[in-house]
Formats: C-alpha cells, sequence, structure tokens
C-alpha cells in the first residue's frame, strides 16, 4: 500500500508541474507499471476481450465443423484440442479476468476508496495473465498439439498426453495464483477502506457480490491447483495418485475437480448478478426490491455451492444416498435464486422503465438465465441425469448459464458503465442491433442443443449420425449470427473511445452509486483521495 | 492518493491480507499433502 504512496511521489518528483499527478503517465509504462485501479480494470477488460475473441474463434471452427455430419476441416484430435482450449480460455481467459476488470474499476468507486488495498500486487495479478494465456496457446503447437482431455481434465486421458498438458498445467497455476490475488486485494479492500459512513449493508449489490465471490475464489482456487500438481506428479514423478495401474484413483480427481469446479460456476455468475442488481433498479428508476434479501441469497447461493458437487458425476457409481443428497442440495440452490428473480422482477413492477442497450442485454439475462437455471434443475434428477450426461443438452444447459448470463451480464455492464470510464456516450442504434442479433443468433445456437441432446447425441464429438444434422445445421448458422454481431459490439466500443459525443455526469436517471452521484464525467485519473461521507 | 488511509487502516489491511493468503496457502497444503501422505 504503501508502495502506491512512492511511485504517486516519484512520479510527482520528475519535473512535472503541480498539475500532473491528477494524469497518467505517457507510453507503454504506464500500463506496465501502474497501480491506477482503473488503468488495471481496463488491461483486465481488454485481455478478457482478446480472449473471448480467441475462443469465439474456436468456437465458430466447432461449429463449422459440426454444419454437417462427416469429417469436412480438421481432425478429430485436433477437435478435442478445441473444445478444451475453448473451455479453458473462456472460464479462466474470458468470464473470471473481466468480472475482475469491473471489480477494479467500481469496487473502489462504490465504496469510496482511493484504490485498491495493495496496488502493486494488483499490477502483478494482471501482468501474471499475460505468460499463463501464451501457454495455453502456445500449447496448440507443440509435438501432440493441445491437451485434448475437455476444459476438466480427467485423467486417466490427460496423464497420456503431451508436453501441452503440463503447459495447460503450469498455466492454471499461475491463474490460480493471480485469482488468489485479486481476491485476497478486493477482500481487504472492501472490508478495510469503505467511506465514513458506507457500512456493509449500504454497499452498492456489485460489490456485495464479489466479496461473497472473491471468498469463494480463496477457498477453491487452491483446491483445483493442488489436484493439477498431483496430475502433474503422476505425469512425471511416479506418484499415482489418479492412475489405476498403481492403485490411484481416477474417480478421486473428479472429486477433487468438481468440489472446485461447482463453486467456479458461481464465482462466474455471482458478480454477474451484482451487475444486473445494478442496472435493472437504475432503468426501472426504482430502488432495488429487498436489497437484504439479495444479500442473504447471494451468502446462501455460495454456501450451498460447496455441497452439490456430485451432481457433475452421477454417473460414476456413487451410493444412491450420494445421488439422493447431492440430488436434493441442487435443487435447494434454486430458492436464494429464484429469491434474486423474483427480486429483479418485482424491481421493474411498476417502475419508469425505459429500454436502453444495458437494460436490453439485463432483460435479455434474466430471460435466457433462466431457461439455464431450469435445466440445471432437469439436470439435477438423478435418473434424467443418467439419461443426459455428457450429451448436447448439458451443453445447451451451461451455455445458457454462462453465455446468455455471466457474458450478457459482462456487456450490460459495459454497456452501462462506459460512458463513465470514457467520458464519452456509445451508438444506442448499434447498441440495439447488437442485443438483437446477439439474441437471435445466442437462441439459434443453443437452443436447439436441447433438442440434440434429448435426442442422445453425446457431446466432445466431431462427427454423429445423421438424424442430427439439421439441428447442427441450425446450430452453426446461430452461432455464427452470434460469433459476427460481437464484432458490431467491438466497434461500438473502439468508436466510442476515439470520437464518442460526451457523457453526462449522470448519464442513467435512475443510476445511484457514488461514481455517477459524487464524480465529474469524464472521471480524473485519481478519485475520492479525500474519501466521501455516505449518509 | 494513499493520504485517505490511515495507520490503523493500513495496519488492518495488511493483517486482512495476510490472513487471506495464510487461508489459500493452507488449503492447498491440505489438498495435497492430505492425499500425498495418504497413498
Amino acid at each position: 500500500m504503501s508502495n502506491a504512496s512512492h511511485a504517486h511521489d516519484d512520479h510527482h518528483g520528475h519535473g512535472g508541474t503541480a498539475h500532473d499527478h491528477h494524469g497518467p503517465p505517457a507510453g507503454f509504462t504506464r500500463w506496465m507499471y501502474t497501480t491506477n485501479h482503473k488503468d488495471i480494470g481496463t488491461m483486465y477488460l481488454w485481455f478478457a476481450c482478446f480472449m473471448f475473441f480467441m475462443g469465439g474463434t474456436m468456437a465458430l471452427l466447432i461449429r463449422a465443423e459440426l454444419f454437417q455430419p462427416g469429417l469436412q476441416f480438421v481432425d478429430p484430435q485436433f477437435f478435442n484440442s478445441l473444445t478444451t482450449v475453448h473451455g479453458l480460455v473462456m472460464v479462466f481467459g474470458a468470464i473470471m479476468p473481466a468480472f475482475v476488470g469491473f471489480a477494479n474499476w467500481l469496487v473502489p468507486l462504490h465504496i469510496g476508496a482511493a484504490d485498491m488495498a495493495f496496488p502493486r500486487m494488483n499490477n502483478w495479478s494482471f501482468w501474471l495473465l499475460i505468460p499463463a494465456a501464451l501457454l495455453l496457446i502456445a500449447s496448440f503447437f507443440v509435438p501432440g498439439g493441445a491437451a485434448a482431455s475437455g476444459w476438466t481434465l480427467y485423467p486417466p486421458l490427460i496423464i497420456q498426453q503431451g508436453v501441452a498438458v503440463d503447459m495447460t498445467i503450469l498455466a492454471i497455476h499461475i491463474l490460480g495464483a493471480s485469482s488468489i490475488m485479486g481476491s485476497i486485494n478486493i477482500i481487504t479492500t472492501i472490508l478495510n477502506m469503505r467511506a465514513p459512513g458506507m457500512t456493509l449493508m449500504k454497499m452498492p449489490l456489485f460489490v456485495w457480490t464479489w466479496l461473497i465471490t472473491a471468498y469463494l475464489l480463496i477457498a477453491v482456487m487452491p483446491v483445483l491447483a493442488g489436484a493439477v500438481t498431483m496430475l502433474l506428479t503422476d505425469r512425471h514423478f511416479g506418484t499415482s495418485f489418479f492412475n489405476a495401474a498403481g492403485g490411484g484413483d481416477p474417480t478421486m480427481f473428479l472429486h477433487i475437480f468438481w468440489f472446485f469446479g461447482h463453486p467456479e460456476v458461481y464465482i462466474m455468475i455471482l458478480p454477474a448478478f451484482g451487475i444486473i442488481s445494478q442496472i435493472i433498479p437504475a432503468f426501472a428508476r426504482k430502488p432495488l426490491f429487498g436489497y437484504a434479501s439479495m444479500v442473504y441469497a447471494t451468502a446462501s447461493i455460495a454456501i450451498l455451492s460447496f455441497i452439490v458437487w456430485g451432481h457433475h458425476m452421477f454417473t460414476v457409481g456413487m451410493p444412491a444416498a450420494g445421488q439422493l443428497f447431492f440430488m436434493y442440495a441442487t435443487m435447494l440452490i434454486a430458492v436464494p435464486t429464484g429469491v434474486k428473480v423474483f427480486n429483479w422482477i418485482a424491481t421493474m413492477w411498476r417502475g419508469e422503465m425505459t429500454f436502453e442497450t444495458p437494460m436490453l442485454f439485463a432483460v435479455g439475462f434474466l430471460c435466457l438465465f433462466t431457461i439455464g437455471g431450469f435445466s440445471g434443475l432437469v439436470l439435477a434428477i438423478v435418473p434424467v441425469d443418467i439419461t443426459l450426461h455428457n450429451t448436447y443438452y448439458v451443453v445447451a444447459h451451461f451455455h445458457y448459464v454462462l453465455v446468455s448470463g455471466a457474458l450478457f451480464a459482462i456487456i450490460a455492464g459495459v454497456y452501462f458503465w462506459l460512458p463513465k470510464w470514457t467520458g464519452k456516450m456509445y451508438s444506442e442504434s448499434m447498441g440495439k442491433l447488437h442485443f438483437w442479433l446477439s439474441m437471435i443468433g445466442f437462441n439459434l445456437a443453443f437452443f436447439p442443443q436441447h433438442f440434440l441432446g434429448l435426442a442422445g447425441m453425446p457431446r466432445r464429438i466431431p462427427d454423429y449420425a445423421l438424424q442430427f444434422a439439421e439441428w447442427n445445421m441450425w446450430s452453426s448458422i446461430g452461432a455464427f449470427l452470434f460469433g459476427f454481431s460481437q464484432l458490431i459490439f467491438l466497434w461500438n466500443v473502439i468508436s466510442t473511445i476515439r470520437s464518442g459525443r460526451p457523457a453526462e455526469q449522470k448519464q442513467w436517471e435512475g443510476a445511484d452509486s457514488l461514481e455517477w452521484t459524487n464524480l465529474p464525467t469524464p472521471m480524473p485519473y485519481h478519485t475520492f483521495e479525500t474519501a466521501p461521507v455516505v449518509k | 492518493m494513499r493520504h485517505a488511509m490511515v495507520d490503523k487502516q493500513r495496519r488492518n489491511a495488511i493483517v486482512t491480507g495476510l490472513v487471506l493468503a495464510a487461508m489459500a496457502i493452507g488449503i492447498y497444503l491440505v489438498v495435497v499433502f492430505k492425499f500425498f501422505l495418504g497413498r
């Protein structure tokens, strides 16, 4: 913390005018050495954007191959690598860093703090992402190709593959370290640096969701790190944790992985809930309905996420009592999630609503995430899951949660805060075009996958039986429409930064958090040097 | 920028950060060594 003060003083001492300390240094060193939460947030968001287009390109290669039955473009091994790295890149490279970018930008602004608690560690958290991303992407170019086990890295297959797996394991370790440092920073900032009067129960809900998410990350990222360390020692140091040939148990990996993996799902959706909880009240021009119940529901979801991991592995052979426990525990999560959906709808009820782009994406989120939640409930039922396990129904389910859930919330958040971040207003007509093409493309891509899964089409295959051809064709058309419509988003953001018209201090009439009420637009480089008093 | 952080805040922040880091490292060691010693 004191380091930031030194960096600040150093800059001041380099012969700048008295006014200089309000602006950033020029050139690449600004980004390399920055300890400013806004700069670091911006870098996280651009990194996530880059990785999103990388992962998206892989997705389109997958959908191009699946456009027709038979093998068209890629060989099966490469296809499996594509599904694996697409998953890893989207989870660890796109969705999670995007939310950390939002946290960096917004947590200090929302609680009236000058910056994050540990600004240099914040810089390090970001720059660790670059070698990890390079390792993941470079793994395509080593002998044997990238890891091809699926993002879940199940043994024994993963133990048998080439050096790319070691690169993936190292990348996951680095990404985990980055996430843990980011989480320590976020929790410490929220607990120690709130402005006078900003009690916990006055914090914007986005801050609450990130506080809970950061605890989840600290609890489960080390578990993933432990699991992949054991994979590494199984591969190279003669251990047999997961290798049946040496007395190990591959099923044990599934338990450890999913003990991480299910809370990870909520790590990717709770901050989305936070963003939506900021946007809907702003455009309904009403306070959020049931604020306290939203906080408790978020905490309940986080706690329950630790006791449901078994629903990912009903088919491995589990006692009936275990299956029943995980089934009922999973269904229980629908209660706090339902509270949230109810509260968002009640917030809109009799509100004076307008539908600018952020609100369109928020309402899109609400409708489509709920579909993903319901298909999750379907999969929680043991006998149904045993039939649908490893089919396209599962693929449809988690894309409704992660694309129309997490990604739509990220896009909504970017449109919502872009005027504040850049001081300029985006093109509303381009934003609306982006929304409608995304809605149509997304549903066309993923809704038919429910039908394919119910008809028995397995996931992670480059070829399929003829009866699946028609829905696969529609799914691929939808995927390409969705993918290319994201270029409109990219263009809208870039043209806003370059030549958008000036935004107002309070661009959205109903927005009431500190960055809208207490700070000018565009924001100065340093904000809340003197903490505001919150009444 | 940092002037807003008083000494007590700074001390509390460092303690919070260290406790959280110890939690993360502790969980990692428990996962690895539980299985290491168990096999």
